[in-house]
């Protein structure tokens, strides 16, 4: 009962309060790795609630007060769950390209988090619209995604973005990385062709140096430099539209000491076979983030301040009339 | 330097003029120069400074097309506005506040001449701001200020009074412990909200980047001195001390933050 009482001690909540303070002004501030400080100041946080809950009677009575730390630590319980949960990515998709797991660049992979649930997914990127204002200075965006044979539903995002595409818990937010892709065809010697792109840095953020290595199915390492027929003026509004991207351009592939110029429908012959090139077309970078956590998160913060707020609202109100009528203290008048 | 000319300038300096007669009339009430029902006087300059600074806002808003929350003149701006706004309903709903109009409105004109100073250049709206969560955020943010500006304004004037244990004082007292918890609240509201809108705009609910860090310190801080005045019946000054403090991280939170880097969630601190 002792070590209960101890672990429910208001006290300790004010000294666990002050070392995570204290840890994330030292992480921040001083570069230190507080993230085992912190972990072990938030337990103890979480420990002291139970205490306080089981030894504070009074506690226990002030259901709105009990209300707003039971949502602290919900709140806590699911961000550790998110983190094991969570999955985030990246993903770049050409224009008409059909999603596929193995496209996702993983960054961030939860230990809980299921393995086959990216296999649910579906869709094929579509059109993408972004405004730029003078200065190159990007507005709104809009991405389009295919989501079946008959159904095509705007995935419109905005900026970072702002309204992301949304499956199997999934969230596709469109992001700035965007650009200009090459198609081309790689026939094999041995007879196989496989069709693909080759994506070109972000653009128009680097059309100065619209230049990528690809190295072919059979080990040809080329660098290919697009030229395409686009040009845009930084004093000026426009509007990077992917279908309306003229499909006309010059690409240069070098290969060993050699260069050579194609434009769309020429081939060149390379030792491991022939590279067909199709044309220009376009991708779009997406963020995917996947933490089933959030909206429950949400609920309990909004819960949580507004148990608050009723505590807060219960407790001191009313307004005892001496606190409505001036004070009549003269060293406190004004 | 003298900064470009624009029309909402002229209202800011009317607002500041408001702020400005507002304090005098407070000042000479406290030193007895002025009496008691001098405090029509100070509440009727106050609405006006109010009213002048919504016009500003209001002609900003329109001939920049976006709200007040880029640049470092808007974000002042809309401070020096609803900071006064939230204060003129205190000092007229809760005559308790009223002392501590001596520290409050001095605080308002020195935020009101800074502005002033600030070159009223415009900027360009992130798409990331295209989000309701955005006013929520920005909405309960400034409750919070408010709030937290109101109980320090009592709490420096307790201090500088010094007259613990009076009844006027230990009234006074609850009121600012008042005002500090509504602060809380509205602060709990700031962060669940921000949260929201940085998962739409950024992908991710909490980044720790400056912004939410010191957001999250002054939420601490706010905590611990709430929780330190119930745990130990903390001695009154130094209640008021942990008031003021949490005032001074929340203005270098949120005002120092976006100024020293002149766009939300890039800050340098």
């Amino acid at each position: 009962m002792r070590v209960l009482r101890f672990l429910g001690s208001l006290k300790l909540t004010f000294a666990l309060l002050v070392v995570v303070t204290g840890g994330i002004v030292a992480g921040y501030v001083g570069g230190l790795d507080a993230r085992p400080l912190l972990t072990g100041a938030l337990a103890l946080l979480v420990l002291n609630l139970l205490g306080a809950i089981t030894t504070h009677p009074r506690f226990r009575r002030q259901s709105a007060l009990l209300a707003f730390h039971l949502c602290l630590l919900a709140a806590m319980l699911l961000v550790a769950a998110g983190d094991l949960l969570r999955l985030e990515g990246r993903l770049e998709l050409a224009n008409g390209q059909a999603f596929a797991p193995e496209l996702v660049q993983i960054t961030h992979r939860g230990v809980w988090h299921p393995e086959a649930a990216l296999e649910a997914v579906a869709f094929r990127q579509g059109r993408f619209t972004v405004d730029y204002a003078p200065g190159l200075v990007r507005r709104t965006m809009r991405s389009w995604v295919d989501l079946g044979p008959d159904g095509v539903q705007p995935s419109r995002a905005v900026g970072g973005s702002t309204q992301p595409l949304v499956q199997e818990g999934f969230r596709f937010y469109a992001t700035s990385n965007k650009g200009l892709a090459a198609l081309v065809t790689w026939v094999a010697d041995r007879g196989e062709a496989e069709t693909g792109t080759v994506h070109f840095p972000s653009w128009p953020l680097n059309d100065w140096n619209q230049v990528n290595a690809w190295t072919s199915p059979d080990g040809d390492a080329l660098v290919l430099e697009l030229t395409p027929d686009l040009h845009v003026s930084a004093g000026e509004a426009f509007t990077f539209d992917s279908d309306r991207v003229p499909a006309v351009a010059e690409l240069r592939v070098r290969h060993a000491q050699v260069t050579a110029v194609m434009l769309p429908g020429q081939s060149l012959r390379l030792p491991g076979g022939r590279l067909l090139f199709h044309g220009l077309t376009t991708w779009m970078g997406y963020r995917v983030t996947y933490d089933p956590t959030l909206p429950w998160l949400l609920a309990t913060g909004i819960v949580g301040a507004l148990a608050l707020g009723g505590h807060f609202l219960g407790s001191l109100a009313p307004v005892p009339r001496s606190l409505r009528v001036a004070n009549r203290d003269p060293a406190l008048r004004a | 330097m003298i900064p470009p000319f624009a029309p909402e300038v002229l209202w800011l300096w009317g607002g500041l003029a408001g702020y400005l007669l507002s304090a005098v009339t407070a000042l000479r009430i406290r030193s007895g120069a002025a009496p008691r029902q001098a405090e029509r006087r100070v509440l009727a300059a106050l609405w006006l400074a109010v009213v002048l600074l919504a016009v500003a806002v209001a002609q900003r808003w329109l001939r920049v097309g976006y709200g007040p929350f880029l640049t470092l003149f808007e974000i002042l701006l809309s401070n020096v506005f609803s900071l006064g706004l939230f204060y003129a309903v205190a000092y007229w709903r809760v005559p308790a506040v009223r002392p501590g109009a001596v520290v409050v409105l001095p605080v308002l004109i020195v935020l009101g001449a800074w502005n002033v100073t600030v070159s009223p250049v415009q900027s360009d709206l992130p798409s990331t701001f295209d989000n309701p969560w955005l006013w929520v955020h920005v909405g309960t943010g400034k409750v919070f200020l408010g709030a937290c500006l109101t109980a320090a304004g009592l709490a420096v004037v307790l201090l500088m009074h010094g007259a613990a244990g009076s009844e006027t004082s230990r009234r006074s007292d609850l009121v600012a412990w008042r005002f500090m918890a509504l602060a809380f609240v509205f602060q709990t509201l700031l962060i669940v909200a921000g949260a929201a809108w940085a998962r739409d705009a950024w992908g991710r609910f909490w980044g720790w980047d400056p912004l939410e860090t010191w957001s999250f310190i002054t939420w601490l801080m706010a905590a611990a001195a709430l929780h330190a005045r119930v745990t130990w019946k903390l001695p009154p000054a130094m209640g008021w001390w942990s008031i003021l403090a949490v005032l001074v991280l929340a203005i270098l939170t949120f005002l120092g933050v976006p100024f020293l880097s002149h766009a939300a969630h890039k800050g340098i601190l």
